[in-house]
Formats: C-alpha cells, sequence, structure tokens
C-alpha cells in the first residue's frame, strides 16, 4: 500500500536536526516539535523535492495535519 | 580572463552593539537572535560617516594592493545606502584620496560586489583599465527600521574594498542573475516634496527594509545550491576542488541550508556574519579581506563567492587568488587616464 500524504511529510520533518525522535501527530504544533519559521520554511522545501510540488513559500501551517493538507492541496492544484 | 586581485582592505565603525543592547529597546533577546540568524553583534555607525568608512577601506586596499591612488583607472563602489542621492560615494572616495580617475556606483543590492565583478572584468577586458577600486561600502543601520525586530536585528555597517589589476586567471566563471521582483526586499527612495507628484510611491510606507522573509530564505538557499552546481558543472571544476567558499553573510541558517544541500566541508566555507551581521554588499569583500589578513589564502587558491539579495539578484564568482602576478605594483606611465 503507497505511503500517506501524513506518513511521507513526517518522514520528512523527522529528517529534520533534532526531530528524528518526535512522536507526529496530526494536531502536533511545528513550534511544540521544535521547528521555528525558517525551520518550516527548511521543512515546506524538503516537501517539495519529496513530492516534487512547488509551494508558496509564504504558506505558514501551524501543525503537521495543516501541512499534510498544504501539502495535498498543492499537489491537486498542480494536476489540475 | 581578465583581472587578479591585488589587494583588499576594510574599515567597520568602531562601536559593536550587542544583541543585548537590542534588547533594552525591542521586545527580542540573544537566544532568539542568535538561534535564528547566528548574530551576536553588528558594527553600526556612531561618530563615523560612510565617507570615512569607504575612504579607510580603500587606503587599506590600496596599501594591501601596493598602489597609489594616482595608478587607478576607475574607482567602482557597490552600494544602496550612499551617503548622498548624487554625487556617487565613489565620487567622496576619488576626492578624499586625491585620485583623479572616473568613479561612479553600481547598486547590485547585496550581490553588489560581484556585480561590481562584472562591471570591472568589462572595463579591464576592454582595455580601458588597468587598476580598478571595486569598493563596497553600505550604511545598512540608515535603512533598518529601528523599532522592528524583525529586520533591525540583522543588519550592520562597513566598507571593504578590493584593487583589481589586469592580467591574471579571474574570472573563471562570472554569472549574475535578476528575477524581477520589486516587492519581496525593497525599501523606498524619499518621495521628496513636489507639489506635482500625486502619486508618491512608498509614501505611506516610509524608507525603511521591508522584507519577505519566508520567500528571501527560500530564495537564498535553492539559489546557493543551484548557482554553486552550475559555477561546477560549467568550469569543470568540482567543488571538492575549491578551497575557499565566501558567500553573502544574511542568515548563518541560509548559508548552513545551502552548505548541507551542496554536501561543503564546512572549514571551507567562511563565516562573518556573528559580528558583522549582513552589511550587504560589503559582505563579500569583507570576508576576503579577513581571509586574506588571516593569512588563509593561499596563491593559488580557488575562491567561489556568491551574492544574492534584492532585486532578486544573484551574482555567483568563481577567481584564482593571485595577490602578486609579474608587473604588479609598478605605474607605467598615463596611457590609460581618459
Amino acid at each position: 500500500m503507497a505511503e500517506s500524504t501524513f506518513d511521507r511529510v513526517v518522514k520528512v520533518l523527522k529528517e529534520q536536526d533534532g526531530l528524528e525522535n518526535v512522536d507526529f501527530k496530526p494536531e502536533t504544533t511545528l513550534e511544540e516539535a521544535g521547528l521555528d519559521s525558517l525551520a518550516t520554511v527548511e521543512a515546506v522545501m524538503a516537501c517539495e523535492d519529496e513530492f516534487g510540488i512547488e509551494i508558496d513559500p509564504e504558506s505558514n501551517p501551524k501543525t503537521v495535519g495543516e501541512f499534510v493538507e498544504l501539502v495535498d492541496k498543492t499537489i491537486a492544484a498542480q494536476q489540475a | 580572463m581578465s583581472f587578479h586581485i591585488m589587494g583588499t582592505g576594510s574599515c567597520l565603525p568602531e562601536r559593536q552593539v550587542t544583541n543585548d543592547e537590542l534588547s533594552a529597546f525591542l521586545d527580542t533577546d540573544d537566544e532568539w537572535i542568535s538561534t535564528r540568524t547566528g548574530i551576536r553583534s553588528r558594527p553600526v555607525c556612531t561618530t563615523e560617516t560612510l565617507d570615512d568608512l569607504a575612504l579607510g577601506a580603500a587606503r587599506r586596499a590600496l596599501e594591501s594592493a601596493g598602489i597609489a591612488p594616482a595608478d587607478l583607472d576607475y574607482i567602482v563602489c557597490t552600494t544602496c545606502t550612499a551617503e548622498r542621492a548624487t554625487p556617487a560615494q565613489a565620487c567622496v572616495v576619488q576626492q578624499r584620496l586625491g585620485a583623479t580617475c572616473p568613479a561612479f556606483d553600481i547598486n547590485g543590492a547585496c550581490a553588489g560586489f560581484v556585480f561590481g565583478l562584472d562591471v570591472v572584468d568589462g572595463l579591464i577586458s576592454a582595455g580601458r583599465a588597468r587598476h580598478v577600486l571595486l569598493l563596497s561600502a553600505e550604511k545598512m543601520s540608515r535603512l533598518a527600521d529601528w523599532t522592528d525586530r524583525s529586520t533591525a536585528v540583522l543588519f550592520g555597517d562597513g566598507a571593504a574594498a578590493a584593487v583589481l589589476g589586469a592580467g591574471g586567471d579571474s574570472p573563471l566563471y562570472l554569472r549574475c542573475t535578476t528575477q524581477g521582483d520589486s516587492d519581496v526586499i525593497h525599501a523606498w527612495a524619499p518621495c521628496g516634496n513636489s507639489p506635482f507628484d500625486q502619486v508618491k510611491p512608498g509614501h505611506d510606507e516610509g524608507t525603511f527594509m521591508k522584507m519577505r522573509g519566508r520567500e528571501v530564505f527560500k530564495f537564498a538557499v535553492t539559489h546557493i545550491a543551484s548557482q554553486m552546481q552550475r559555477l561546477s558543472r560549467e568550469t569543470g571544476i568540482g567543488l571538492d576542488d575549491i578551497d575557499h567558499f565566501v558567500f553573502h553573510q544574511a542568515n548563518k541558517r541560509i548559508i548552513d541550508a545551502g552548505v548541507e544541500r551542496l554536501g561543503l566541508d564546512p572549514e571551507r566555507v567562511t563565516y562573518t556574519i556573528d559580528h558583522t551581521a549582513n552589511v550587504s554588499s560589503a559582505c563579500i569583500p569583507l570576508t576576503l579581506d579577513r581571509l586574506a589578513a588571516a593569512g588563509r589564502l593561499r596563491a593559488g587558491d580557488l575562491v567561489a563567492m556568491f551574492g544574492f539579495g534584492s532585486g532578486l539578484v544573484t551574482g555567483s564568482c568563481l577567481v584564482r587568488w593571485q595577490p602578486r602576478l609579474p608587473g604588479d605594483g609598478a605605474s607605467d606611465g598615463d596611457e590609460m587616464k581618459n
């Protein structure tokens, strides 16, 4: 079975410095996981590479769930 | 290939403003600033003018190169924060040095020094100059909004210069780009008081620097990686064979992210940002000067530079460090003088 967007986003987040042991859930806020604003941009950029998409750099997801939603919306928009 | 860097010099204000000092009047602290930017203090003009800093850097570069002001064929100053709208900052330096050559400014924002190298390469290649003073002088404290923690903490003041001489292997690569976008990083010029101007661009916003940080971060990191890879591809010189990487010092985390993407050896990447902050176009020549002063540049070393900034612009350059070539230092007449 193909990995879900959530699984792939979490995999990307865990590759960020110091986040490998964080237990990410949809409601986990990026701030409480340890990502500040620039680290969030880095994670967004890593997701762009993972999914082959281009995300608006001003996007500012607050939770893992919002992050997944942003990726799904961007994929849908770029496939449309 | 037209030039070599004969010598460098720099001059910073005496006053170093620490993060703790900023936290006295901004809602921020040392930990917040240093973890997000890598900056611990920044040089800020108090009793010095930008003219003073520019002249100081120019004199030190000339001394390092072993030539006199009279030997200069052009003075080119890169700046986005000149002391005056006119005359050019370079003209003031020319006057105070006692030089007689043409002098003018260019604005390539934070990539200005590399844009300047491009211009000087053209002057030297065309046979119009043998010795050029390329100076970068910035008073960013003029553009910073000292009530805004998101920008005030990022900038410093300073000047740095290089004397470029005809002959030599450089540039081994030089590429400037512009991705026109007047909004991401910008500062409006003063409106003036024309009674006929009904538009007054920027009037409501003021003249302070504004930037969209996330977008700048993404632009910078993406382009550090892509432009350095392109430099390597087009020259056939592996990134592992480049001795020094001198990047624009906007934010330590931008450089770190670029270094990680490129897989560079961190020992080959020079950071000056901790106590200089972002001195716009002066960052690259200042870092070069620090490397030279520390004796870390050996003859033959390959030095890659990358600047990026408002525009949005990038400038990439690869030079070979050749501070002394046969014929350097001797003035051989006025055939280049206009």
